[in-house]
């Protein structure tokens, strides 16, 4: 719990697991970016946001910044707790911040696109290589 | 610009049209300190002044939630697609199921919402009150998660 900045102004049952749970979640989903990024040659840069929720708390969350040759991106972790969703980070592209919200649903994570663009794809190797590649004119 | 951006933009600017008018408040305080009546020839009275002051971020509250709504309207129509007529509540409650909206955003808009009402409906609830700057800062967070172009 050392990512931990202060205690949920109206705490959930069980904030502290929660809290856990989505630290060890959204790590994955940073290294699993790193991973592929790393595979495409591109570099990236790791850091951590402050994020306050009012039933987790505040805590600090792992981003990722990824340069590639042709773009900037910032794999940016929005919230846990999400209407309709278990957790929501956002892929940007900069300077823009155009973004494709990428979200846990039904216990796996997929972006979320406007529907007609078909790229709600599952989150794997080749769906973030497609988002970053759809991304790149919005920059 | 995008459709999206213009109604975060026409939101701010009903915050900077408050501004605007509180620094009118400002002076037109100073100019009943050196001439009292001079309200009187247009038929209003210093309480009215007083009244202009006292009502001032409620009255631009109001208009920021109704520019926000009408915002929220024209995106459930035209990137929707839709010809329903919700609530105001129920549209807030769609668009952050469609857009997986994070919980406290939702919620933020909820107060800004109850808050409004509580201001038109003149109910006896007292809701928590919110200050227009921070009315601006929840509906203009929760209008970023709409799609940006319709």
């Amino acid at each position: 719990m050392a990512n931990v900045i202060a205690k949920p102004r109206h705490p959930t049952d069980n904030w502290e697991a929660k809290l856990d749970e989505w630290l060890s979640e959204m790590n994955s989903v940073v290294e699993e970016a790193t991973k592929w990024a790393g595979t495409r040659g591109w570099s990236t840069n790791a850091d951590n946001k402050t994020i306050t929720e009012e039933v987790i708390g505040t805590y600090a969350a792992p981003r990722l910044l990824i340069h590639t040759p042709g773009a900037r991106f910032l794999l940016d972790p929005i919230a846990r707790c999400v209407v309709g969703a278990e957790g929501r980070f956002d892929l940007c592209v900069i300077p823009s911040y155009d973004a494709v919200p990428l979200v846990k649903i039904d216990g796996g994570w997929r972006f979320l696109s406007n529907g007609s663009d078909g790229l709600d794809l599952a989150w794997s190797e080749e769906g973030f290589a497609k988002i970053c590649a759809q991304l790149v004119p919005m920059q | 610009m995008r459709r999206r951006d213009h109604w975060i933009e026409w939101m701010r600017a009903v915050d900077r049209e408050s501004i605007a008018a509180a620094y009118a408040i400002e002076l037109l305080d100073e100019r009943l300190k050196s001439d009292p009546s001079s309200l009187t020839a247009r038929g209003l009275e210093r309480r009215d002044a007083d009244h202009v002051k006292a009502n001032r971020e409620a009255t631009y509250l109001v208009r920021l939630f109704a520019v926000f709504e009408s915002g929220l309207r024209e995106a459930w129509e035209k990137a929707e697609k839709r010809r329903t007529h919700p609530t105001a509540a129920d549209l807030l409650d769609a668009f952050a199921a469609r857009t997986k909206m994070p919980s406290d955003r939702l919620n933020d808009a909820h107060r800004v919402r109850v808050y409004r009402n509580s201001i038109v409906h003149d109910v006896t609830a007292t809701p928590q009150p919110t200050s227009l700057a921070e009315a601006r800062r929840f509906l203009c967070r929760y209008f970023s998660f709409l799609p940006p172009d319709w």
